[in-house]
């Protein structure tokens, strides 16, 4: 896709995108500076004096964030699984059968992003205590192992396979779960890698359900013990609330860099094309 | 070609029937982990703001005291950090899970009670309890006429005073020479920025910093000043209290704060930050004096040892009245528990005098139980260290502190009111007078809506007598 | 596969882990706000039948207007993240060298947790030594009070919500771009039309769809925004925040549950016609 551009063209593209790099990257460099300078500096100093792993192992220690660190593996984890599998079976029947109401379905599906989440959370909550999931890890995974959004891109990706490749599957005697299983599935494999990846975005960092649903620390995940520490232990010490802050923010971007590869463009399939 | 669609509809029910399955297996599990629900045997749950780590052993030694005393009874206690409590225990609430025994602050509990969260309490109250402290439990519930305690007093935290020796140096000031009210504070404000720009040096707003700050915006410290200067903004008729908050007296007060606010004497995080703005700035040197809890010294310790080593502690900064703020921490029992009687034990244990002083030795706080004051622990002591300065300053300012917290249902949201007229005059540039008026109209709304109360539901004590004075405002022997 | 029984089964099978998920929880959680949007509710006390007068409220109320009003100005950060990510994806597709660390550079906001977003946005916008207005004052313009003054804290909050986004939109006008047919591109080329004609002539059409997209997703996130506003601007008066933080702070800062509810049902249905828009707008104009 490399296409030939004079030298100013490359100039300019070069300079604008240094720029939104820039800002776009600017701020966690800068929280990762202030996380590394030693704790007599003032927090709006820019100096490089001194830099010192010190404040993470403080905060890894004061804050105990290993048994949240661990928790909150355990809880994308598990919502990383159920979304792709849900999702992809979901899409299934959404994009390639026809049956009545199928249209009825994919808008109600649809509306579940369409609600705002503060007020909907009381009544989720509701509905898992009266679950008798009260407190545990299962109601913090359960009502998010699947979202509309999933479905979507899952729809999208299914509607972009060929449907001579589905055919084929059928002529060699292949049922709707073979089908399934060895044709949609792998050739939908990047836009499912896309999906694993935003789930693992947007469940990591999730603060405000498992802070009503969990009580016990031991279950705590890590945005709760941190909200805890920002408020709590780390309330006038903002260095350590920061390098806490960092280490939150690095196993995503672990992952993220590993998963990037997938990010090719066509792991959007047929979303573009409206 | 028939065996293949046979094999299909096998494995569609494969398919569904696994589908269920791992629906019951994540229910099962969901289950499982929901930790041991009580084999029999009564279950507590005691909510805790802000303990955890540090008061995880004095917690669970009560806890097991109480169970020992009461044999039968399991106690699960759960720690909830501070912006967190509202959300949780409304969300609890709604599913049927409130706590038994929910601590909270005073700022809150008022709210909450007149939510119907809490239940009254038939204990003997009176005479445990500090006077002060114990006022702002009492409340009016809907459809009753009397002031029924609502909660118990747990731990107060009298404010003390601490200065930057070095900053105050600079202004040629010393701890001694600081004037001890706001009003004082105030006149020297402007005195302090210039003395200090003139000596040069410091960063961040111009000339080593401020002398002072208080919220004013966001977390609004005014009401409670306004008190502490003996300015209250209502008055009583035969039906009730009426709102004043637009009475000139009211409007000169707040005056003086805006116009130093506008004049720059005040930073302005004071408009739209609460107490973390006093605690940071004092940490990066940019606050001569900071009025605030004791646990505080601690962390500044920690966290900025060149301003610890300069730090003096000073009595707590007061109004016209010569009393110290005392927030105070409350323990109440959820009106929809199961065991009430029990709840209600297990926070009069907690609220115990032996409870009080084991946990004062832990924390730089103060008992809200009269019987453990006379613990020797409190008693005056002649040794050197900050720590140790500002737990005698507080049991000095025990003597004489209130607690300026009205004992309205709808406090809370006056003070928001309130807080929300005086961001519009500092930060938008609103009239102070008409957005006071505002405020009033909004106050009238609120008490037309409450329960009704008197005068006698508003801290209004007398000045502050000296401590060989003893009797004097309407607190007793503690004042 | 023809056969009434298997018609219908098998796509229920396929469906129904999701319909149980989605509509137990999701679906069922809305339905009872639906519900509490007609009572008074405080959570401590069983709910009270009080018919539409919480939505007559709303609408009598300063506060939900203003917010109403904020929120429709949040609606800003819309062009905003349209056009940023459109530069970075174009200049991602542009062949340059770096272009992979450069995507990734893009996306790292997108991957920072809000919470850790926000409170270093709330570090750089500090009034007094922050290095923002450091910055500002260097070019020459004086300190703006990014978190106290009026229009201020809304653009504060603004330029983290375009920050945080444009990420992840520049990945789908990204998808888009390189789905352009290159024949295209050079016959156009071909017919003497300039970057500019392509562009417009070829380009365009062809990416509009995602850019509808685009349009209509961030839409809907700026209506539903929160963690920005409560956390980055966290002290400003709520005549200043939008209608998220308003519901918010209805439902457990007041005690009026069913309040809140109503004003998420009003969200709801803006949302709603908003997600209509978009299947207009994507319908027509599209060449492909």
């Amino acid at each position: 896709m490399i296409e030939r551009r004079t030298v100013m063209a490359s100039a300019v593209w070069h300079g604008l995108a240094a720029v939104l790099a820039l800002i776009a990257v600017g701020p966690a460099v800068w929280l990762v500076l202030v996380s590394l300078q030693p704790s007599g500096t003032s927090l709006h100093s820019a100096s490089v004096r001194g830099l010192t792993l010190e404040n993470f192992a403080e905060a890894w220690k004061q804050g105990q964030l290993g048994g949240p660190a661990l928790n909150s593996v355990l809880v994308t984890s598990a919502r990383v699984v159920l979304n792709v599998l849900i999702a992809a079976m979901a899409a299934y029947p959404l994009a390639r059968m026809s049956f009545r109401g199928r249209d009825t379905v994919f808008v109600l599906l649809l509306a579940t992003m369409m609600v705002p989440e503060q007020v909907v959370l009381v009544p989720m909550f509701r509905t898992v205590a009266g679950m008798g999931l009260f407190d545990t890890l299962a109601a913090v995974v359960l009502p998010f192992s699947v979202t509309a959004f999933g479905i979507y891109l899952c729809r999208q990706a299914f509607l972009a396979v060929p449907t001579e490749l589905e055919e084929a599957a059928r002529i060699d005697g292949c049922g709707p779960w073979r089908t399934w299983l060895h044709v949609m599935v792998p050739l939908s494999a990047p836009t499912l890698a896309t999906l694993a990846l935003f789930t693992v975005l947007g469940s990591w960092s999730e603060l405000l359900w498992p802070l009503i649903v969990l009580q016990d620390r031991e279950k705590m995940t890590l945005p709760v013990a941190m909200s805890s520490l920002m408020s709590g232990a780390f309330v006038t010490n903002v260095r350590l609330a920061y390098a806490a802050s960092v280490i939150a923010l690095l196993p995503v971007v672990v992952v993220f860099l590993f998963a990037q590869r997938f990010l090719r463009p066509d792991a959007f399939g047929g979303a573009v094309k409206g | 070609m028939s065996t293949d669609v046979s094999q299909d509809r096998k494995l569609d029910r494969r398919g569904a029937l696994r589908c269920a399955a791992a629906l019951v297996a994540g229910a099962a599990l969901g289950g499982g982990l929901s930790g041991c629900v009580g084999r029999g045997g009564t279950r507590l749950t005691l909510w805790t703001l802000a303990l955890r780590p540090w008061f995880d052993e004095y917690m669970r030694g009560q806890i097991a005291e109480f169970e020992a005393a009461h044999p039968g009874v399991v106690v699960e206690w759960s720690d909830v950090p501070f912006d967190a409590l509202e959300r949780k225990l409304i969300a609890a609430a709604s599913a049927g899970r409130a706590p038994d025994v929910v601590n909270m602050s005073d700022l809150n509990f008022a709210r909450f009670a007149s939510l119907g969260a809490f239940a009254p309490l038939d204990v003997a109250a009176k005479e445990r309890y500090l006077p002060s402290a114990l006022e702002l439990c009492q409340l009016r519930v809907r459809g009753g006429g009397e002031r029924r305690v609502m909660g118990l007093p747990w731990y107060v935290t009298p404010q003390v005073s601490m200065v930057n020796t070095k900053l105050l140096a600079r202004a040629g000031m010393t701890a001694a020479s600081m004037p001890r009210t706001w009003m004082g504070l105030l006149d020297e404000a402007g005195r302090y920025r210039v003395r200090a720009s003139e000596r040069g040096g410091g960063r961040g707003g111009g000339g080593g910093g401020f002398l002072f700050s208080q919220p004013l915006g966001e977390e609004s410290q005014i009401p409670i000043m306004m008190l502490g200067e003996g300015i209250v903004p209502f008055s009583e008729n035969g039906s009730g209290l009426i709102a004043e908050v637009d009475r000139p007296d009211v409007v000169e007060y707040v005056g003086r704060w805006v116009k130093a606010f506008g004049a720059g004497l005040l930073p302005r995080a004071a408009g739209t930050t609460g107490h973390a703005h006093l605690l940071q700035m004092y940490q990066d040197g940019e606050l001569a004096a900071v009025s605030t809890g004791p646990s505080f010294l601690r962390r500044i310790k920690a966290a900025a040892p060149e301003v610890f080593a300069a730090t003096e502690i000073v009595p707590g900064t007061t109004g016209k009245l010569g009393r110290a703020h005392m927030p105070v921490m409350v323990l109440g029992v959820s009106s929809k528990s199961r065991e009430p009687g029990l709840a209600t034990a297990l926070a009069w244990h907690l609220t115990s005098p032996a409870s009080q002083t084991a946990f004062c030795r832990l924390a730089p706080i103060m008992p809200s139980s009269v019987a453990s004051l006379s613990d020797p622990f409190f008693a005056e002591r002649d040794e050197g260290g900050l720590v140790e300065q500002a737990k005698l300053e507080s049991v000095r300012s025990l003597r004489t502190a209130t607690a300026f917290t009205a004992a309205l249902d709808v406090w809370p949201d006056m003070r928001r009111s309130l807080e929300d007229g005086m961001k519009r005059v500092l930060l938008d540039g609103a009239d102070l007078r008409r957005s006071l008026e505002a405020v009033n109209e909004e106050w009238r709304g609120l008490l037309a809506l409450s329960v009704r109360s008197g005068l006698d539901a508003v801290p209004r004590p007398g000045p502050a007598a000296g401590l060989d004075d003893g009797d004097s405002g309407r607190v007793g022997r503690v004042a | 596969m023809t056969g009434t029984g298997q018609q219908r089964l098998v796509p229920m099978v396929f469906l129904m882990p999701a319909l149980l998920i989605l509509g137990g929880f999701v679906l069922a959680g809305f339905a009872q706000v639906a519900y509490y949007s007609f009572t008074e509710y405080s959570a401590f006390s069983d709910p009270k039948w009080v018919g539409i007068s919480n939505y007559t409220e709303l609408l009598g109320r300063g506060d939900f207007l203003r917010c109403l009003a904020n929120s429709a100005m949040y609606l800003l950060v819309t062009p905003a993240i349209v056009g940023l990510s459109l530069v970075a994806a174009m200049s991602v597709a542009s062949g340059i060298r770096g272009a992979g660390w450069y995507r990734v550079a893009f996306f790292l906001p997108v991957v920072t947790p809000t919470i850790v977003a926000a409170l270093a946005w709330r570090v750089l916008y500090d009034e007094n030594s922050g290095l923002l207005n450091a910055g500002l004052e260097v070019v020459g313009i004086g300190g703006v009070r990014w978190l106290s003054e009026k229009p201020w804290t809304l653009v504060a909050a603004m330029l983290v919500t375009v920050w945080k986004g444009f990420g992840f939109y520049m990945m789908v006008l990204l998808a888009a771009l390189v789905a352009v047919p290159r024949d295209l591109k050079e016959a156009a080329a071909l017919d003497g039309a300039g970057r500019m004609g392509t562009f417009r002539h070829v380009v365009l059409p062809s990416i509009w769809p995602a850019l509808a997209l685009v349009g209509v997703v961030s839409s809907i996130s700026a209506l539903k925004v929160f963690d920005e506003i409560f956390v980055t601007v966290k002290g400003t008066p709520i005549t200043h925040q939008t209608v998220v933080p308003l519901m918010y702070q209805l439902a457990f800062e007041r005690g009026r549950f069913g309040l809140a509810s109503a004003a998420g049902m009003m969200l709801f249905a803006v949302i709603l016609a908003l997600s209509v828009l978009n299947l207009r707008l994507s319908r027509r104009g599209g060449a492909a």
